[in-house]
């Protein structure tokens, strides 16, 4: 197990700034407060087929970002909330500086299969991880 | 005894007339030489040794190296080129762009500069884009692969374009943005160029961005222009081409993605290639067909683009076990051989001329996933595959590999093989194929077990290893190996020590700690009467995992001399 680096919590405060500048622009009010599918088997089943087939390879099968292709943030500790990781997966994410940066998945991915990744992953979550409200800075 | 005395006296002679036989445009016998005052190719020399015959540096004056400069292209991503050197300048991929940095103090003489089109984008892109592993020269030329698949020759004195010829309309498109595109499949060149008589040779990825099928492409030296296109995958009349289910072939992968290499005398080019695609192999035969020029070796010929042979390394290749190694070409026994350390945590040997597999070494401590190969060289006791959608196994080597993309060297006056090799396993599992923009996601996964990186010799000979050099505790892989006819051996840990060590014993001779990740070879040349090393440095040290190594993102490039 590898744990986060103050770096990682950085790049997620980052995340976070683009995720809300992007919110503006967003049909904000279409995504629901909190995840409509916590809990639910079948979406869970559905959202891990996702998150194997399009998430793990930068993000790890594990979610702790230890992906072939490097450099993913650990989704374990992933706290910015249900509507932070919506916002994040619909615009991407970039580092400053850097190439390698997450894609934004707007017009590629259905929010609800957004939805079902995350309740995937809500699954994986370990202390620390907040899935539920937004930004608690 | 002999042949190291031999190969010293041509090292001495190729030092004393150097400057004057290494200056000016760059002509095929140069490139046909192995490396001595330049450094020309990717590899060293067509054979793909990285072995220098130089010796001003050596095992008994190593420990007075020092740092004689150092300098940075700024890079945004990792640094995996190799860069060449000639007649004072080093050339520097990075980033679409290329650097001719001078080799008197590591300032930049000029820069080339390419921008990417607007709807670039795409399954994977951001992981590639930036990444190069080299250049080739040839003539005046530099060649350069933009990751648009674009041959950009740029004067080697002065950056300006001679011409820059795009493949488009031969079928090699670049892979677009999903939100931009109906159909984002692409090609993406990350791997450089090789200059052989007559034809600068291309390799054509599309594997890990949706699989479109591998081709190697010979073109123009004078003006990029297409010469052939050898196809990685055969056609269903070709042999192997009844191993692919009718209409698999198209996106089944077998993409080239490391520097290949080339005999001249056999005028063939030898390249391995990247697993079938998808990885979940339910669409192209379940595991159960062999896939032939997936996971293989091919060799093709570069007078025609015919393709000689293929040798299937992992037949139906369900783990992303693709050998895209160089294949070294050796002559063992009088025999010209291909030896090629992969993925699969063997070393192959192949007959050079006709693909007849000889032996498969073992190197790697964890193996599980086959008992061996046989004497055909396929695969004993493969374990069985997962399920879709069901529990993972339990795999090692990882598709980590064995060794990666990280290159090793061969000395002919040690006999040993120099590998960038790492211990790892992985849980494997399948899951659905998405499709998106058209383009075919893994529908594979994984979660890794990292072991230690291991640098390593080994006698190609006899397969046994000679020493190691162990990361205890820190994943990945050395940069690169480097060996010298100074009985040399120099490759930089993933963590970022810089590491001088006698060849034949494993002997550390100097360490520097950089600080920064390696993840290119390092290269030796003669510039003004001295020997320098330099070794780029750059990214951030195993699979975006920095704590183990204590590394952050960083770039940097370092020359040695005494």
């Amino acid at each position: 197990m590898q744990g986060i680096s103050k770096k990682r919590w950085g790049r997620w405060v980052v995340a976070l700034s683009f995720g809300f500048a992007a919110g503006a622009a967003l049909a904000d009010d279409a995504i629901p407060e909190s995840n409509p599918y916590s809990g639910d088997e079948k979406a869970m089943r559905e959202g891990k087929s996702w998150y194997r087939g399009v998430c793990a390879a930068c993000h790890g099968g594990r979610a702790d970002g230890a992906g072939e292709r490097g450099n993913g943030a650990d989704l374990r500790k992933f706290e910015l909330g249900f509507k932070g990781f919506v916002h994040v997966v619909l615009e991407g994410r970039q580092q400053p500086g850097r190439t390698m940066a997450m894609p934004a998945w707007k017009g590629v991915l259905k929010n609800d299969d957004i939805y079902k990744i995350g309740a995937y992953l809500e699954t994986m979550a370990i202390e620390g991880a907040n899935w539920k409200e937004g930004n608690r800075h | 005894m002999h042949i190291t005395l031999k190969t010293m006296v041509v090292a001495l002679g190729f030092a004393g007339m150097a400057s004057a036989a290494f200056a000016g445009p760059v002509s095929e016998q140069m490139l046909a030489q192995d490396p001595s005052d330049s450094w020309l190719h990717t590899n060293g020399n067509w054979a793909g040794h990285r072995y220098s015959v130089l010796s001003q540096l050596n095992n008994r004056n190593a420990k007075d190296l020092k740092v004689a400069w150092t300098t940075s292209v700024g890079a945004k991503t990792d640094s995996q080129a190799t860069p060449l050197y000639h007649d004072g300048l080093i050339y520097f991929p990075q980033d679409n762009k290329v650097f001719a940095i001078d080799a008197d103090n590591g300032k930049i003489a000029w820069k080339y500069e390419h921008k990417l089109p607007d709807d670039w984008g795409g399954y994977n892109v951001p992981f590639f884009t930036g990444k190069h592993r080299g250049v080739a020269i040839l003539g005046e030329n530099v060649y350069f692969l933009s990751n648009d698949n674009k041959l950009h020759a740029l004067n080697y004195k002065t950056g300006k374009p001679k011409f820059v010829a795009d493949y488009q309309k031969d079928g090699i498109v670049y892979p677009k943005d999903f939100a931009k595109a109906g159909d984002a499949n692409g090609y993406i060149s990350t791997v450089g160029p090789m200059a052989v008589p007559g034809a600068i040779i291309l390799p054509m990825n599309g594997t890990d961005t949706g699989g479109l099928e591998g081709f190697v492409l010979g073109v123009s030296p004078e003006d990029g222009k297409l010469l052939w296109k050898a196809n990685m995958i055969p056609r269903p009349d070709e042999p192997g081409g009844d191993t692919w289910p009718a209409g698999s072939q198209k996106y089944g992968g077998a993409g080239p993605w490391i520097a290949g290499s080339y005999d001249p005398d056999l005028k063939m080019y030898f390249t391995g290639t990247a697993n079938a695609y998808e990885w979940n192999p339910k669409n192209r035969g379940g595991g159960e067909m062999d896939n032939v020029g997936a996971a293989s070796i091919v060799a093709v010929s570069t007078d025609s683009g015919k393709v000689n042979w293929r040798y299937v390394g992992v037949p139906g290749d369900p783990w992303d076990f693709d050998i895209p190694q160089t294949p070294m070409v050796i002559t063992i026994d009088g025999k010209k051989t291909i030896v090629q350390p992969n993925k699969t945590g063997y070393i192959h040997h192949l007959d050079a001329k006709t693909g007849k597999y000889l032996k498969a070494d073992l190197f790697i401590d964890k193996i599980n996933w086959i008992k061996g190969y046989d004497k055909n060289g396929r695969p004993i006791d493969m374990i069985p595959l997962p399920k879709e959608g069901g529990d993972p196994v339990e795999i090692a080597p990882a598709l980590l590999g064995g060794v990666n993309m990280y290159p090793n060297a061969y000395n002919p006056n040690t006999g040993n093989l120099y590998l960038a090799a790492t211990e790892s396993s992985m849980k494997y599992g399948f899951e659905d194929i998405k499709l998106i923009s058209n383009v075919r996601h893994f529908g594979a996964y994984q979660e890794f077990n990292f072991g230690d990186e291991v640098d390593k010799a080994v006698n190609v000979k006899t397969g046994k290893e000679v020493w190691r050099d162990t990361q205890v505790g820190k994943p990945g892989y050395a940069g690169g190996m480097l060996t010298t006819a100074g009985n040399l051996v120099v490759y930089t840990t993933q963590g970022g020590r810089f590491t001088v060590a006698d060849a034949r014993t494993g002997e550390k001779l100097y360490e520097l700690n950089t600080g920064i990740a390696a993840k290119s070879g390092p290269i030796t040349f003669m510039h003004k009467g001295k020997q320098l090393i330099v070794q780029p440095l750059g990214g951030t040290p195993g699979f975006g995992r920095d704590e183990a190594n204590g590394v952050e993102f960083g770039h940097a490039i370092i020359a040695f001399t005494r």
